[in-house]
């Protein structure tokens, strides 16, 4: 091996973290795997069922239109929020105190508890009292609890407004860190502003984009408290996340068994769609193949040198 | 030591998939310490090395699993065969 070896003894200082999310994170999930094998009456009563719960979540039409509204849900907040962040972190001041009131203003949705944004957009849609649900009554029909494309919006829109400032601030963080000379040089280029936002902006923002892309995903599929609380995932089933079903088997239904069975599968489909964006967007930043082997290297150069030299005995014969 | 896991209702599978995946990671890491893996491109097209393909393949494996869960009176078995088959296809050539 002709590659250095690298020092890497600064991996021991990860150490505390393992073991918080060994406490954390490991250590339940073992819980809910074995879980997951084992039908529980009582303590000392369990029956192991092999996959069973599995094969019973798995065929479960519930939890099959849950997981294909969670897709859907998810990727219509991602195509709203990116953009929309995006667009508002290039509108805000850049310095100065209009600066530090806007980031005070886009931020405060985000310090607000999940439940109590459900709450407040639960009366803001009301029909009777509620500002949102009179002022849309007055030019459409608009009823949360019986039309399915109005609960569906409701949440779409509150996500919207309880999320975006999220993407907003990592945006507005990373437009902040261009370097001037960009701008300028796109300036004596001539470049118009679309193309100094696709060609300056757009590629130094690919980092915080991608973190923003993966947070957003990650908590818009295990959305649960706000519909939780606005619709409580009606009417019917139409705006029931996997989590909020999880939680009624598990919780409700008391059936440890087959939500450990979904648990699992749920944290399966969570890290492929994770390590999915994850791979795409560093793509071209992902280390190359190793190099190759110093024999390879004589060989390949033996190739071009040989002409040279041939030609260089020719002159000097 | 043994309190942190003791209050868990074991069962031999669950058990010995834990043991093999910290197994894994442990040997992984001695085997990169030691020889340190060889990036390389293969049909996934993406420049991976050696865990990085470890964790896809198991991953494809759990994926597969689920998927025949999801089929009626699917046989697990044969199932679980393929997967294998799979999963070593993606360590050897991916």
């Amino acid at each position: 091996m002709d590659a250095k070896k690298k020092n890497n003894k600064a991996w021991f200082l990860v150490l505390p973290v393992v073991f918080v999310v060994a406490f954390t994170a490991i250590i339940p999930l073992m819980a809910v795997a074995n879980y997951s094998l084992q039908d529980i009456q009582g303590a000392d009563n369990r029956l192991f069922v092999g996959l069973d719960f599995f094969k019973r979540v798995a065929t479960d039409p519930n939890v099959q239109d849950a997981f294909a509204r969670n897709v859907t849900l998810s990727m219509q907040i991602l195509l709203i929020q990116i953009p929309l962040g995006i667009f508002l972190a290039r509108l805000m001041p850049k310095s100065g105190w209009k600066a530090s009131a806007a980031l005070v203003v886009v931020a405060i949705p985000l310090i607000i508890p999940w439940n109590v944004v459900g709450t407040t957009w639960r009366i803001f849609t009301r029909n009777d009292i509620g500002l949102g649900g009179v002022l849309v009554n007055k030019f459409t029909d608009y009823n949360l609890s019986e039309s399915t494309f109005d609960a569906w919006a409701t949440i779409l829109v509150m996500d919207t407004w309880h999320w975006t400032p999220l993407v907003t601030l990592l945006v507005y963080a990373g437009l902040r860190s261009i370097p001037q000379a960009y701008y300028q040089a796109a300036a004596i280029d001539g470049a118009s502003a679309l193309a100094v936002f696709r060609f300056v902006e757009l590629p130094k923002l690919k980092r915080v984009l991608m973190i923003a892309l993966l947070l957003r995903f990650m908590d818009s599929f295990m959305m649960y408290t706000e519909p939780f609380v606005v619709t409580g995932g009606g009417p019917g089933s139409s705006t029931q996340t996997l989590s909020i079903l999880l939680t009624t088997i598990a919780i409700g239904q008391f059936d440890i068994g087959v939500a450990g069975a979904f648990s699992l599968m749920y944290f399966l489909f969570i890290q492929i769609f994770s390590f999915l964006f994850f791979t795409v967007l560093t793509l071209d930043e992902r280390p190359g193949a190793t190099r190759v082997t110093p024999k390879e290297k004589v060989k390949s150069r033996e190739k071009v040198e040989k002409p040279v030299n041939s030609k260089l005995k020719k002159v000097l014969k | 030591m043994f309190e942190l896991f003791d209050w868990i209702p074991w069962t031999a599978p669950i058990a010995y998939v834990f043991i093999g995946v910290a197994v894994m990671i442990t040997g992984l890491t001695i085997w990169g310490h030691y020889r340190p893996p060889i990036r390389r491109k293969g049909f996934l097209g993406v420049v991976t090395d050696r865990s990085e393909r470890v964790y896809i393949a198991i991953v494809s494996f759990a994926l597969v699993m689920v998927i025949s869960f999801a089929i009626v009176d699917s046989n697990t078995s044969v199932w679980a065969i393929s997967a294998l088959v799979m999963s070593a296809g993606i360590l050897k050539w991916g």
